[in-house]
């Protein structure tokens, strides 16, 4: 097994211990910082997501994988030059104004930086001005809205109507919402869980 | 056959004995439906009592009755941040930040868990009930909103398994590694949530004041369990038992909640002991027609979509869907018609009515 291998099958098993070993191993070795991330963590991360989509793993298990990739994140990045950094886009992420649950949102974030993407997390109960500071601050492709309550849920369409006129498409989700709300409200995606939400950014920055 | 009480229709649909019509639950949280019920306006002044007087005029049993509170954040002595509202306690804030923080914590709780004390409240669960927020015991609480409510059921307490309040707690992400690092003391913390759930048991039940209670713990999504089943069976199931037969003692029906999908693991739940589900959240894939031909003589709670067909539905599609909810659940009993966890403040007026009259109406009829 390849040192690459090794570090992604690490990253499956959750060893936090062995990620963070390995990527010293692999810088030491000489390996370029940004492919033991692109062939060495986000391989790991892309298979705990196929997995999770496929109720083959759950929750916990996917937390403890990111929190392994991180070690290995943690140890390269310092190393990468802003002009070094390749990502497949930037993503906005917040659970939407009244609403304070963060589970659904915390766990798109991982999976979205584990398929590569950087992701901004602008955290909870985020009112819609909010969601358009931080797209003109951070110019993403994409911005994500969160929601776990029927009664929160109204200001995902409150937040999509402010950021029409930014060059940025968005992306639902949560309990509540379904295919048919999300094009009610103008989304340009709707994604049904964590993993269906990093298919529907990589659609989306492909568009 | 004559009109029963509720406490009658209640406790003969949960043995599949003949009932007049199906009972109908719920746990309202709806100004506009309270109003209309009541033809008042609700104050936070009023608000308990017009609240009491809509569920005791329409409703055959209900749990979780929290007076009106002005919107505030509190810190609890652990250190922990709470934003109050009137249907619901967020937690907002922890007292650690790290995995060795929560550990420390954990430690900490074991040991003031293992000091029961008669009387104690349930410190967590507790403030998010009206069971926690109060100077009067939980007995003298009861009392005083069952007379609110006259014939209507009321649960005696909301019985937190441990699994929840252990995660919520910790937030997903920390409990979930701290059982990576050390699943024994995770393990140890859930038994000692579960043991000072059992002590509080024996200290409130009775059956003379309700027939039925609520044992909660949330583990599953729309679209699947939160947990593996082999942790859920490791961790869960057997303390979930121990939570159940202890309300059994009593002569207390048992009726388990949690929201999400929990079909992977329904076996498990039959095997405990439980007497129902709730809340058989229709729209995560819960199929009340599966569920009732799977398991004939366990009653369902719930089953009316609250997430989108009573905010955003049309009246005729809420009749079409009660009526296939009683017919393929209530045969002759083992359904307590209500929606999918609460009756919202996004929930119309006119659908939440709906429901109710075609509860009535059509249950009778069969």
């Amino acid at each position: 097994m390849s040192l690459f291998q090794e570090m992604s099958e690490a990253v499956i098993s959750g060893s936090a211990k062995k990620v963070k070993e390995l990527s010293e191993q692999a810088l030491a070795q000489g390996n370029d910082p940004q492919n033991i991330i692109n062939d060495g963590l986000i391989p790991g991360m892309n298979i705990v997501g196929a997995r999770f989509k496929a109720n083959e793993i759950y929750v916990p298990e996917v937390l403890i994988s990111a929190r392994a990739m991180h070690a290995g994140l943690n140890v390269v990045k310092p190393l990468l030059s802003a002009a070094d950094t390749t990502n497949k886009g930037t993503v906005v992420v917040g659970t939407v104004k009244g609403d304070l649950h963060d589970i659904g949102k915390n766990l798109v974030c991982m999976m979205l930086e584990g398929a590569g993407y950087k992701v901004i997390d602008i955290g909870i109960d985020v009112a819609p001005e909010q969601f358009v500071k931080a797209v003109e601050e951070n110019k993403p492709q994409i911005v994500g809205l969160s929601a776990l309550l029927t009664t929160t849920m109204i200001n995902m369409r409150n937040t999509i109507d402010l950021l029409k006129s930014y060059p940025v498409k968005v992306m639902v989700g949560g309990a509540p919402v379904t295919e048919k709300y999300a094009q009610e409200i103008g989304a340009h995606a709707y994604a049904a869980d964590a993993a269906s939400a990093v298919d529907r950014a990589n659609e989306l920055v492909a568009s | 056959m004559g009109e029963m009480t509720a406490r009658e229709r209640v406790v003969n649909a949960m043995e599949f004995k003949p009932v007049d019509r199906v009972p109908v639950f719920d746990l309202i949280q709806n100004i506009p439906l309270i109003e209309h019920c009541t033809g008042e306006k609700v104050t936070v002044k009023n608000g308990l009592d017009l609240l009491c007087k809509t569920i005791s005029q329409n409703l055959d049993a209900t749990r979780g009755i929290a007076p009106p509170v002005e919107e505030k954040t509190y810190t609890d002595k652990d250190g922990f941040v709470y934003k109050q509202e009137w249907w619901t306690t967020w937690l907002v804030d922890r007292p650690f930040k790290d995995v060795e923080g929560l550990q420390e914590y954990i430690r900490k709780n074991i040991e003031e868990l293992q000091d029961y004390q008669p009387g104690d409240m349930w410190t967590f669960a507790g403030k998010a009930n009206v069971w926690g927020q109060g100077d009067k015991s939980p007995r003298e609480q009861f009392m005083e909103l069952q007379e609110k409510l006259g014939d209507t059921v009321l649960f005696p307490s909301e019985s937190p398994v441990g699994l929840d309040t252990a995660w919520i707690r910790a937030g997903l992400e920390l409990f979930s590694y701290a059982y990576a690092d050390d699943p024994d003391l995770i393990s140890d913390w859930l038994q000692a949530l579960a043991d000072f759930e059992v002590k509080r048991i024996h200290d409130v039940a009775d059956l003379s004041l309700s027939p039925v209670t609520l044992v909660y713990a949330d583990l599953a999504f729309k679209t699947s369990l939160m947990f593996s089943p082999a942790f859920l069976r490791k961790e869960f199931f057997p303390r979930l038992k121990q939570v159940t037969d202890a309300w059994h003692s009593h002569g207390i029906k048992v009726i388990y909640h949690s929201d999400g999908n929990l079909m992977e693991v329904m076996d498990d739940f039959v095997a405990t002991g439980i007497d129902g589900i709730n809340p058989v959240e229709t729209i995560a894939g819960m199929d009340v027609g599966v569920i009732r031909k799977k398991y004939p003589k366990l009653t369902m709670m719930g089953g009316i979509d609250c997430s989108q067909l009573l905010p955003y539905g049309t009246e005729e599609e809420v009749e079409a869907e009660v009526k296939k909810i009683i017919d393929q659940g209530f045969t002759g009993g083992g359904l307590l018609l209500g929606s999918t966890t609460e009756i919202h403040p996004d929930c119309k007026v006119e659908n939440v009515l709906k429901m109710w009259d075609t509860a009535d109406k059509y249950s009778r009829r069969k």
